[in-house]
């Protein structure tokens, strides 16, 4: 039972901080590049 | 009756033995009727004085018990010692093995060992009706004739080697009812299962003894107990998920940040559109970017670029917009749609700029794409919700198939499967064990 609390309470504050972290999981699925400052983009990895 | 020795309060009365002259010691005077000679094997009826010979072993070799005649232990609240011992079983194999306890004030109980596994047993006084006992229905699990193999000690019963029963086991988890019939009448019995490191603390036992083997027919599902508290503790989890969703959907700023309808040319193909420098408020939050578009067999392929005119940190989508349709010999077919969507995570706030690219089939073929392309900072976003509840389902699918598993495992050991219905759904109980 002890896990099972640690294990709900770990998914609904990672679900709390993510959301208000603004992160989104469908953005894992995109077609998404994020590039620091001096970073050259490569090609879109198509769908 | 030969007379060896007095009974002291813990002491054992002495026989001698009529077939052989060895000694029998009796545990429970008074209440002990038959008693199995240590040297010859032969069983003494000694509820008289004139000690008659019940049966007469062929062979007799002492066996090595698990728990040693003359043990005593305290279970279940009283100090029980061990007075008897019998095997039984088919011709060809034993079945499980009996321990019999006694105890001054509490009478007799049994210990019962099949395959590792052992049952707390006692008598009970009444007739049980539709296998049901204290309110408890108990479903048929085993159903046999067994025969008496092999005894040692001294019983409240005339014991026999080769005496055949017949016995039913009837299962509701922890517990176990069982009838024996015999001739004369039908003695019904509980057992409760205990988990063998219980028996082995309790006699003080400290060789290690054999693992128990498969599950047996009323052994508690761990799965199965903790069940009913798992499902409450999904659901509250679950109703925390939803409130924490409609708050965060709720709070959620839904700002649009950009909305146009946009003309590419093909003059304009690899060369990014660039709007003027707009903010984006406050911190980190999620972008929603969607596309429209009204490609007719053709594809649209946007790439969105949001450039921070401070830290030059990039962020970038593509969306591909594709709508094919027609018609073959099943009929008519379409994929794909008009619309495209999807979300940048955590961008942080600042001054950017929007870098658009466009293509697609008709901008190859040297003809514009007109498309609306809209952008909403901090949307209400449900992926986060979707994938947390997924996890919390996950782990309650997770409990029920072990669930499932371990009563499969149960069922597959029931002489009478066949006969009776699926295992019924879990019960809560208490930890009765000692």
């Amino acid at each position: 039972m002890k896990t099972l609390s640690v294990y709900c309470a770990t998914v609904l504050l990672s679900f709390a901080w993510a959301t208000h972290q603004g992160y989104a999981v469908n953005s894992l699925f995109g077609n998404h590049r994020h590039e620091e400052p001096g970073q050259h983009s490569g090609t879109f990895y198509h769908k | 009756m030969a007379e060896t020795g007095k009974y002291p309060p813990g002491g054992v009365k002495t026989f001698s033995c009529p077939n052989c002259g060895g000694t029998i010691g009796i545990r429970a005077v008074g209440v002990t009727v038959s008693a199995v000679c240590e040297s010859c094997g032969s069983v003494i009826d000694v509820a008289n004085d004139e000690l008659r010979i019940i049966s007469k072993a062929l062979e007799h070799t002492r066996k090595n018990l698990l728990l040693p005649l003359g043990a005593r232990g305290q279970l279940f609240g009283a100090e029980w010692e061990i007075i008897g011992y019998v095997e039984r079983g088919d011709e060809d194999s034993t079945w499980w093995c009996e321990y019999l306890l006694f105890n001054p004030w509490q009478g007799f109980r049994f210990l019962v060992e099949s395959d590792g596994h052992w049952n707390f047993v006692k008598m009970l006084r009444r007739e049980i009706v539709d296998a049901t006992y204290d309110g408890k229905k108990y479903k048929l699990f085993f159903r046999d004739s067994v025969l008496v193999k092999y005894v040692m000690g001294e019983f409240y019963w005339r014991i026999k080697v080769g005496e055949r029963v017949t016995v039913e086991d009837f299962i509701a988890p922890p517990y176990v009812l069982s009838a024996e019939y015999s001739d004369q009448d039908i003695i019904w019995s509980q057992g409760l299962y205990v988990r063998p490191e219980a028996i082995q603390a309790a006699f003080n036992i400290k060789e290690e003894w054999p693992e128990p083997t498969g599950i047996a027919g009323n052994e508690p599902s761990r799965s199965g107990t903790f069940l009913p508290r798992a499902i409450t503790a999904m659901v509250v989890a679950m109703g925390c998920l939803v409130v924490f969703q409609v708050m965060a959907a709720m709070t959620a700023r839904n700002q649009l940040l950009f909305d146009q309808n946009i003309h590419a040319s093909p003059m304009q193909k690899d060369a990014p559109t660039t709007t003027e420098p707009f903010t984006i408020p406050g911190g980190d939050a999620n972008l929603e970017i969607t596309v429209f578009t009204k490609v007719d067999n053709d594809w649209l392929e946007v790439e969105a670029e949001f450039v921070n005119q401070d830290t030059e940190q990039r962020y970038s989508a593509l969306e591909t917009v594709e709508y094919y349709h027609g018609y073959d010999s099943d009929g008519s077919w379409s994929e794909g749609g008009q619309t495209s969507w999807d979300m940048l995570s955590a961008v942080p706030g600042g001054k950017y700029r929007l870098f658009i690219t466009t293509d697609s089939g008709a901008i190859a073929k040297g003809q514009p794409s007109d498309y609306r392309l809209r952008v909403v900072r901090d949307a209400p976003e449900w992926s986060n919700f979707w994938t947390a509840f997924l996890f919390l389902f996950s782990a309650l699918v997770v409990l029920f198939a072990r669930y499932g598993a371990m009563e499969q495992a149960r069922w597959a050991n029931s002489s009478i499967a066949h006969l009776v219905g699926p295992p019924s759904a879990p019960e809560r109980v208490g930890d009765e064990n000692a």
